[in-house]
């Protein structure tokens, strides 16, 4: 196994809701290996987010660290990029604008190189000029997948990031983002509720559990890429996850993650 | 293309049926206190480019209005200049916001009129009394719409930029400012409306010139033609100016069409 990269170290978390005190994370430990690519799957409350956004830097563990390479994270940085559902692009900027936020805060004047290399890896070299309300929901998330790989990200977290698109443009950025994986190689934390995305996407899938939050199983997916979601071999890997997941969901909870 | 031509019929046409029942009810009642809208007009031309009365009105409407304008924009640019930072600040930083929010809470009902006397006494019988209550009605409106923006952006845009590296200072002027721009817009006109109003009450502090004191100096005369031509010429003044606001936000919220005026 490779060195560790990312290192998540019993990891607890608990939040004040009101008078009630609900605890997200139970000591989670999770090593990440660099250029993985994780999926972390599991029912709504079980903590996947929580965790990716204590990664993020967002929130800061009650108890517990997260290490990359050895030293502990103290807050946000742009080593950690933040892939949002909902995009969390600047509107006022262009796409060129949006994808060179990052380089220009590290004091770049001349950032055009950067933001037209990373234009063209997600294929919107045409749209440069568009504000994000002129693009569709998969194009924002192109431009936001651009705009961490642009600031020389080695992690991407991604928070469930084509959960607000159709299937079709979901399926063609699950594609794109394999691409881009494959040829930065970027290390990927990515939460999902999808057992197909998860299978579909990564190298190791970390099934998540509710009440509290905490690692049910880590499980590598052995099949060799370019993975086919029809081929047996890939339904037989699907339907152990979705064993492993339901194992602990209540069958409502069952019916809405297969949907 | 006819849709276009009926709106402005619509627009347009009311207020001349306006015009045409003000003179009709002038006629049929025979009264001498109101002026019939000729009247107003040829005070309205007269004021323009003189000729007709030759009093000390004619052909002063530049003066006034550059006056009235230099006031109007003096007092609601200070109003800007303190509001817009004030507000960014009191939205974003906590500790202004318990510091200056109960203060500014207390202040703001109190009328703008009810500073005139006071106003007299610091900035004595000029100009300068005129800003001052300009800027107190423009300032308001102006920081409690920037704090409202602010605190209405979304905090994904706070984390987005937080961990591409733009924190602190920068933060302000590059996320907290732009984001609170569409707020702030609709601050900068609603105090841009007040600060017109606000020039009649500013400038019965005793100035000579302004749109103001044609206003007083028509009600002691008792020369209504010349009242109601210095009401149409504020109307008219912060009417375009408001245009120009408007031309602005449109160009500097061009990312978001749904704030266009």
């Amino acid at each position: 196994m490779a060195r560790v990269f990312l290192s998540v170290k019993d990891v607890s978390k608990t939040f004040q809701v009101g008078e009630e005190r609900v605890e997200a994370l139970r000591h989670v430990s999770l090593d990440v290996a660099k250029g993985e690519f994780v999926c972390l799957i599991g029912a709504s409350g079980c903590g996947k987010s929580t965790l990716l956004r204590i990664v993020a830097g967002f929130e800061r563990p009650s108890s517990g660290d997260v290490r990359v390479y050895d030293a502990p994270i103290s807050g946000p940085g742009s080593d950690r990029g933040m892939v949002f559902q909902d995009y969390a692009l600047f509107p006022w900027m262009t796409v060129r604008d949006n994808i060179a936020f990052g380089p220009r805060q590290k004091g770049l004047k001349d950032t055009k190189d950067i933001a037209a290399k990373y234009l063209e890896m997600v294929g919107l070299a045409k749209f440069a000029d568009r504000y994000p309300y002129q693009l569709s929901g998969g194009m924002k998330q192109r431009v936001a997948i651009a705009r961490v790989l642009a600031n020389e990200a080695s992690v991407l977290l991604m928070d469930e990031p084509f959960g607000a698109l159709d299937a079709l443009t979901r399926e063609q950025l699950q594609d794109e983002l394999l691409e881009i994986w494959a040829r930065t190689q970027v290390t990927i934390l990515f939460v999902t509720h999808s057992v197909e995305e998860a299978t579909l996407l990564s190298d190791r899938v970390v099934v998540m559990t509710a009440g509290p939050g905490r690692i049910e199983s880590d499980n590598r997916i052995s099949l060799g890429r370019p993975r086919e979601v029809s081929a047996s071999d890939f339904n037989a890997v699907r339907r152990n996850l979705t064993e492993r997941l339901t194992s602990h969901v209540s069958r409502r909870q069952l019916k809405r993650l297969v949907a | 293309m006819i849709e276009k031509a009926k709106a402005v019929a619509l627009g347009a046409g009311f207020p001349l049926a306006l015009v045409v029942l003000w003179h009709g009810a002038v006629v049929s009642s025979g009264t001498k206190l109101v002026p019939t809208p000729y009247m107003v007009g040829v005070m309205m031309w007269d004021f323009a480019f003189g000729g007709v009365y030759g009093d000390a009105f004619s052909g002063t409407i530049v003066t006034h209005l550059l006056a009235s304008m230099q006031r109007v924009y003096g007092g609601f640019l200070l109003a800007v200049a303190v509001g817009v930072p004030l507000g960014l600040a009191i939205g974003k930083v906590p500790l202004f916001r318990q510091l200056l929010d109960p203060t500014l809470s207390l202040l703001r009902p109190i009328p703008v009129t009810a500073w005139l006397p006071l106003s007299m006494v610091f900035f004595g019988l000029g100009p300068r009394s005129a800003i001052f209550l300009v800027f107190l009605g423009a300032f308001y409106p102006i920081l409690l719409n920037t704090i409202f923006g602010v605190r209405s952006v979304d905090p994904r845009l706070f984390e987005a930029a937080n961990m591409l590296g733009c924190d602190g200072a920068r933060l302000f002027r590059q996320v907290v400012l732009p984001a609170a721009l569409p707020s702030i817009f609709t601050g900068l006109r609603l105090g841009h409306g007040f600060a017109w109003i606000l020039i009649v009450v500013g400038e019965m502090t005793g100035v000579p010139t302004g749109l103001g004191s044609v206003i007083m100096d028509g009600r002691t005369l008792s020369r209504a033609d010349l009242v109601i031509t210095g009401m149409i010429v504020i109307g008219v003044a912060g009417f375009l100016c408001d245009r120009l606001i408007v031309a602005l936000n449109n160009w500097v919220l061009r990312w978001s069409p749904q704030h266009h005026g």
